[in-house]
């Protein structure tokens, strides 16, 4: 019996010793105690004035918007050295609204930093191979409220755009638009030389600018007020319009 | 008092035993064993959503709960009926309030055989399949996260969540459950099956074994499209039913004008109980449906090259007849676990 019990925790030790081997030697890898952040602020506009939800808007060619919905996928933050080493925020997308105007975004080491990217809209590999039914309730990719995804197809509703319009400024809206944009074609790429050297307890800002009233460029507000997925129609024109409505400063 | 010793002995022991029986019969209730039928494939599963009786159980309550739709009206079962093979009489289905939905409710027999879901072929898996009608304006017109705050409010839902799940009802367990219900929809006992599939020859009679030779013939070439042991190949056909589209089919999804009016090949299994047909339920019964492939279509430029019309004597007309109507699996409908 003493026998067993002495062989029993024999292995015991023999196993917790093999199970620390792959451990980092504490001395030759020290673990950095303070890191550095990325810190994301958002300037919701319309022109020059502050955007809402629920308020009225002149574009240029005298019509009043007012804007119900307005919503857009931004993530895969990623930050590159000078030797094009690539940080990523794994699991870093935000269903940004106009009522969040900052988010951290996570840490990274104190370093030197060259350029910082980012998306409007959801990555291919995570567009095609998830659903919001793969994501926890609560992540900014599992299904919302008011739903990001087209339920009879695959992919994610990049940036959604709803509301009304008074064509003739009258003080009564004519009719409603309605904008859902995505499809891998559709992402907007962003991206900013940061060349910043970022010490520990440091924040790395970046200044995320979105001009609602630019979607509306080119678009003919009697006949185009319906666009989904893409790339045919009004979508090819808010695609080239959104590289206008977002700029990262 | 000699006699209240036994008696307590019996008691202790009818407790033990039924003990061990509810334990034994948990145990059984969570074991599923997902039987591939004979000459099926191997089915799509997914490994995030093994498969148990429990789960299978809760999913099944799901579908057959209103509580999904806006008004607590319509279910998933209102649209697909067990008798007609999960399919609805209706050409188009009534959703909330009375509104109609788009397109006729398909059958929903072997969808653990389905490569992906819609007439457009958009959804890649059951799981998200079902938030197309739950979210529907026109079906069940409610939103997913709204039907699970409901479900989060019911004691005897949140009970059930714990028993499968070990959690509470959110969207992720919700989709799980009613799909694994779906997966286990199995229709494998058609008498063709048992002609084709489990070695009894005179399962068919020589009228509907003419009928499938007819079926797979060079002239009618039925099986071009509607192939293998689901009679469907999945691909994305136009068949000539109009001349004019109303609905884009698998361009809605492609927006390219070629798919136009394209849809998923339908399986034919249990076609006799499953119409009226097509994507839109024009269609009411199989003899219309010969008579437009026997015509060879209205000529849509889309529409497929394998549709080029026949002719039919009536005698191999009531043949090939005889033979969609050997596709009916009665212990599928008629069966109580469903």
């Amino acid at each position: 019996m003493k026998l067993l019990k002495f062989g029993f925790l024999g292995a015991l030790i023999i196993t917790s010793a093999m199970a620390c081997e792959d451990d980092p030697d504490p001395v030759l890898n020290p673990v950095t105690e303070e890191k550095a952040s990325l810190h994301l602020n958002i300037n919701h506009k319309f022109n020059t004035d502050s955007f809402s939800l629920d308020q009225d808007f002149s574009l240029s060619g005298g019509e009043v918007v007012k804007f119900s919905t307005a919503q857009f996928y931004i993530g895969n933050f990623r930050l590159m050295d000078d030797e094009q080493n690539v940080t990523a925020f794994s699991d870093s997308y935000i269903l940004a609204t106009p009522s969040i105007k900052d988010m951290e975004i996570g840490e990274m080491e104190a370093m030197h930093y060259h350029m910082v990217m980012t998306n409007i809209g959801v990555d291919s590999a995570t567009n095609v191979g998830f659903q919001p039914i793969d994501f926890a309730d609560g992540h900014p990719l599992s299904a919302q409220l008011n739903n990001m995804w087209w339920s009879w197809n695959a992919g994610y509703i990049f940036f959604k755009l709803e509301g009304q319009i008074d064509r003739d400024a009258d003080g009564t809206y004519d009719d409603v638009f309605e904008y859902h944009i995505g499809t891998n074609q559709n992402i907007l790429n962003l991206q900013k030389m940061v060349h910043s050297n970022v010490a520990a307890g440091e924040k790395l800002e970046l200044n995320l600018e979105v001009d609602y009233a630019q979607f509306f460029n080119g678009i003919d507000l009697n006949l185009e007020l319906q666009g989904h997925m893409g790339p045919i129609g009004v979508v090819s024109k808010l695609k080239t319009n959104a590289a206008l409505a977002f700029s990262l400063n | 008092m000699s006699y209240k010793s036994p008696l307590l002995l019996v008691c202790g022991l009818f407790l033990v035993f039924s003990c061990v029986n509810e334990k034994i019969e948990k145990a059984q209730k969570s074991e599923y064993v997902f039987e591939i039928p004979p000459g099926f494939s191997k089915p799509y599963l997914r490994e995030d959503n093994p498969m148990s009786q429990s789960k299978i159980d809760l999913g099944k309550k799901l579908f057959f709960d209103p509580v999904l739709s806006l008004d607590s009206s319509i279910s998933c079962g209102n649209c697909h009926r067990p008798q007609f093979a999960y399919s609805d009489p209706n050409p188009i289905s009534p959703g909330v309030d009375g509104k109609l939905a788009k397109r006729n409710a398909p059958s929903l027999s072997n969808l653990a055989w389905h490569p992906y879901f819609f007439a457009e072929g958009g959804s890649p898996n059951l799981e998200s399949q079902m938030l197309g009608p739950i979210e529907d304006p026109d079906e069940m017109a409610f939103s997913i996260v709204k039907a699970v705050d409901r479900l989060k409010k019911n004691p005897e839902y949140i009970n059930l969540f714990k028993e499968v799940f070990k959690d509470s009802p959110s969207v992720y367990t919700t989709t799980r459950a009613i799909a694994a219900f779906e997966r286990s929809l199995i229709s494998s006992n058609s008498r063709f099956d048992k002609f084709a599939y489990q070695g009894d020859k005179d399962a068919l009679s020589p009228e509907e074994i003419r009928g499938y030779q007819l079926f797979t013939s060079d002239s009618l070439k039925c099986n071009s499209c509607h192939s293998g042991f689901m009679f469907s190949n999945f691909s994305f056909q136009n068949n000539g039913i109009y001349e004019v589209y109303e609905d884009p089919g698998r361009m809605r999804i492609s927006m390219d004008d070629k798919d136009r009016g394209k849809f998923k090949v339908p399986s034919l299994r249990n076609i006799a109980l499953t119409g009226p047909y097509m994507h839109d339920g024009s269609f009411s019964n199989l003899e219309e449906i010969i008579d437009h492939y026997s015509k060879g279509g209205k000529k849509h430029p889309n529409q497929s090259d394998k549709i080029q019309g026949f002719k039919l004597s009536i005698s191999d007309r009531q043949a090939l007849l005889k033979f969609l109507n050997s596709l009916r699996d009665s212990v599928f409908i008629g069966d109580e676990v469903y």
